[in-house]
């Protein structure tokens, strides 16, 4: 059993998983915008704040004013289009720019599950999942019942991605040995029925830190090994229907529930094809016909592959560029985001800035809230680069301070992380608006005065 | 096979649907984790909050009867009764002012009690005009106890000058007298409310955003942070500003006592803190202590040199330094501001404790943040 590549990428497979998971993944992002939209999180989030926070080389991706509705709306078009599979390949591009630009627009909201969605639209753009059960067919008056094998791996591939990294980030000894944050979170919810109590008890926390890590690395090959499927997807739902209770996080328990059903047999999506089917003819009856092609043959197949290589190849290694940090990534985050490192940290802090004419060395301490919405003061008072990027910003609304010198921006920042009691996050001798916005290490993040093992 | 994944397809939705996370049962749990936050909040209400403004409303109406008697018969000596009286109240007001909770926040009760500096030009304007609303938002700043320090001690340079403005113009013994009765009666709406309100009040143990013990824990910060840091020492020694505001100092007119308000403010904060019943008499520091934050922080997170026990040392440096000031806040500034400096520094330590590490580790919800996590 040699693993021959020119082989593998002959190898076809029913369209139907991927048809189904392209339904549902376009159905999720339409419930997720609807839901983004009737919350009124687009003028809170977008519009109001006067100031938005960039991600390095994307300052140029802004929030558009009012347009910014538009933009939403022709992204839940194309999660529209995406969902019933029409002009699919169109729709995929579309829906993968807009809901990217919307993730750029500000750094305070990223999400792991908004660039999971981003990464997996990219991922989609160059797959078939338009072969059957989509309104392409009837256009074309053709349905494809095979599609290549790696189309469909390429999914599950993704997924697993998400599932061991974060199983190996969770590889720390605050996570395994002290229980950290999920002891803060757990206690908290002191309310909940029946679980609040159980969420008091030392050894809940342990057992929850230590099978949330070994779930996170199991699932995948429990998902891909047909003897244990179901008792995997139990667990799926199982584990995810508790974060759903316990944490914010809005629609990703769901996206990752639907998101394993691709694991199942292509027995098991005929159904429910044949279920939805059943459910539209009850509705309006229809009678289509057309041709039943065999197999859907991937044109420019060759440079698919490639990207689609350089894609994983890049998802393999990029979750590990923290290591070109010093210091521990918990604490200073650089490399941090972009890494399917889900809920493992708790941070609070408290960064306040001052502006200093250095000639008469007057000052003046800002009120945060005089230019940030307090969610984004929330995100940026332990966040180096935000933080970074906001001084600069007040260094450039406080120049006339200066009376024609250049003004200092000097921050006094106090982090508590995990449980640990709150240090000086940044050198407070440190001028930080004569400090350049790159990725290089930022020296003037102070250590944390404590070591976490592991990865 | 089929019947299976129907089953299990079915199962999942349902259990979906079950756990949309509004299922946070808001009573009874008060023994959840083990700490008793209904007896909690039961301490702060019984013992400290209804109290502490119970014996506030005494003192108001101390200050109504002197004010009334100082527009009766104008004298030296009744306006001193009357500005003693001010002072007494005025320090009875900052073990309440806290608790913007209730009807209080609804009223915006603190706003229409301490807002400074005070406008004496639009005071001036409403007492020519005779024409105003005290409970139109408009007067924020011309009403409560700022107001009344203004028209006791700073419509004239000398008590003789302000002796005879009195004397002379009735329209200004309407406005000190509508000032009070003002007072009086919003005070009166939040103490009639407590006597309903503390069934709810104590009942909200939970912990959600509109919970008591998350209210009351964002209120005491935002307090802490905004009413007593910035609002007594931050602002007029010029944190925020290019330079020093004295004018801004709490009583500004009276002058000497802006340092006694201070340290009844961070008694008053100290007190609730470590869950202090409330006394009436406001210098005595022995006293029967229930539960508050110092307890539920020595509960979650014990320790010799736990974090409750490095905010009492913090607090005991804060009152050191806030000691140290001159009674006049003014001429602290103008004379040396660096001593106001170092007191702010020390009670900006406290609101780091407090919004870092207390935060975290009472794992309140905070109120603000509206979004998804992950």
């Amino acid at each position: 059993m040699i693993f021959n590549p020119n082989i593998y990428i002959q190898k076809n497979t029913s369209s139907s998983p991927l048809s189904v998971f392209r339904f549902f993944f376009g159905f999720l992002m339409c419930v997720s915008i609807i839901r983004f939209w009737s919350k009124g999180w687009i003028k809170k989030l977008y519009i109001d704040p006067t100031f938005h926070f960039s991600y390095y080389g994307f300052e140029w991706v802004k929030p558009l004013g009012d347009t910014t509705y538009l933009l939403f709306f022709i992204c839940f078009i194309s999660a529209f289009f995406i969902c019933i599979g029409l002009k699919y390949r169109f729709s995929i591009i579309l829906f993968f720019l807009t809901f990217t630009y919307i993730e750029l627009m500000d750094k305070t909201t990223y999400l792991n599950h908004y660039y999971f969605v981003s990464v997996l639209s990219f991922l989609m753009i160059f797959l078939p999942a338009n072969a059957s059960f989509s309104i392409d067919n009837i256009i074309n008056k053709k349905s494809y019942q095979k599609i290549p094998k790696w189309t469909i791996d390429s999914v599950k591939l993704l997924i697993s991605i998400v599932y061991i990294y974060a199983a190996i980030a969770k590889m720390n000894s605050d996570w395994l040995f002290n229980a950290m944050p999920l002891k803060i979170w757990l206690t908290s919810n002191y309310d909940l029925i029946f679980l609040g109590d159980l969420f008091q008890k030392k050894w809940v926390h342990y057992f929850m830190s230590w099978s949330g890590m070994i779930y996170d690395f199991c699932i995948p090959f429990l998902l891909l090994n047909s003897r244990t499927r179901f008792f995997a997807f139990l667990l799926v739902v199982l584990f995810h229907a508790l974060t759903k209770i316990l944490f914010p996080i809005g629609m990703f328990p769901y996206i990752m529930i639907l998101s394993s059903l691709i694991f199942f047999s292509s027995n098991f999506h005929d159904k429910i094809i044949i279920f939805f089917k059943k459910v539209i003819s009850l509705i309006k009856p229809i009678s289509i016909e057309f041709k039943k092609v065999e197999f859907f043959r991937v044109t420019q197949q060759k440079p698919i592959l490639y990207i689609v290589s350089v894609f994983f190849v890049f998802q393999f290694l990029f979750p590990f560029r923290y290591m070109l940090y010093p210091g521990e990534l918990f604490w200073n985050e650089q490399g941090y985001r972009f890494s399917w490192r889900v809920m493992l940290v708790e941070k609070t802090a408290e960064t306040t800035f001052r502006i200093v004419n250095p000639s008469n060395k007057k000052s003046i301490t800002i009120l945060n809230s005089d230019f940030l919405t307090e969610f984004q003061e929330k995100q940026m008072s332990f966040q180096p680069d935000m933080i970074l990027e906001y001084a600069h910003y007040l260094g450039d609304q406080y120049l006339w301070f200066g009376e024609g010198e250049k003004v200092q921006v000097f921050t006094d920042s106090f982090v508590a992380l995990n449980g640990r009691k709150s240090q000086r996050f940044i050198n407070n001798s440190v001028d930080l608006f004569s400090e350049k916005k790159s990725l290089r290490n930022k020296k003037w993040i102070l250590p944390l005065k404590d070591e976490i093992k592991g990865f | 096979m089929l019947i299976r994944n129907y089953y299990f397809f079915a199962f999942f939705l349902i259990l979906l649907v079950s756990c949309e996370p509004d299922n946070h049962d808001d009573h009874d749990h008060d023994n959840g984790d083990g700490f008793d936050r209904t007896a909690m909040l039961i301490n702060w209400a019984d013992n400290i909050i209804i109290p502490a403004y119970d014996d506030f409303y005494v003192s108001l109406n101390s200050l109504n009867e002197a004010i009334n008697s100082f527009i009766s018969e104008p004298s030296i000596n009744s306006l001193d009764q009357a500005s003693e009286a001010w002072l007494n109240s005025y320090k009875y007001w900052q073990h309440v002012e806290m608790f913007d909770i209730g009807l209080a926040e609804v009223i915006n009760y603190k706003g229409k009690m301490n807002i400074y500096p005070t406008d004496s030009e639009l005071i001036d304007q409403n007492i020519t005009n005779g024409n105003y609303d005290l409970n139109n938002n408009n007067n924020f700043d011309s009403r409560g106890f700022p107001a009344i320090d203004y028209m006791l001690h700073g419509l004239a340079e000398n008590p003789d000058d302000i002796l005879n403005i009195y004397n002379t113009s009735a329209s200004h013994s309407t406005y000190l007298s509508d000032l009070v009765s003002n007072m009086l009666s919003n005070t009166n709406l939040i103490i009639e409310d407590w006597s309903s309100y503390r069934d709810e009040f104590v009942n909200l143990s939970s912990n959600t955003a509109t919970s008591s013990v998350n209210k009351m824990t964002n209120d005491f910060i935002y307090y802490f942070e905004k009413g007593l840091r910035a609002n007594k020492i931050g602002i007029p020694a010029g944190i925020f500003s290019s330079e020093p505001l004295p004018h801004t100092v709490e009583a500004y007119y009276k002058k000497d006592v802006s340092k006694n308000l201070a340290i009844q403010a961070l008694k008053a904060s100290k007190n609730f803190f470590i869950g202090k019943h409330f006394n009436y008499d406001l210098e005595i520091t022995s006293g029967i202590v229930g539960l508050s934050f110092e307890d539920y922080l020595n509960y979650l997170a014990p320790g010799n040199d736990n974090i409750s026990s490095v905010i009492n040392t913090q607090f005991e440096n804060a009152e050191n330094k806030l000691n140290q000031l001159d009674n006049n806040f003014v001429s602290q500034i103008e004379l040396n501001n660096t001593e106001m400096l170092l007191t702010y520094d020390a009670i900006q330590l406290l609101v780091v404790y407090f919004k870092v590490d207390m935060l975290q580790t009472l794992g309140v919800s905070v109120d603000y943040v509206d979004a998804d996590g992950d």
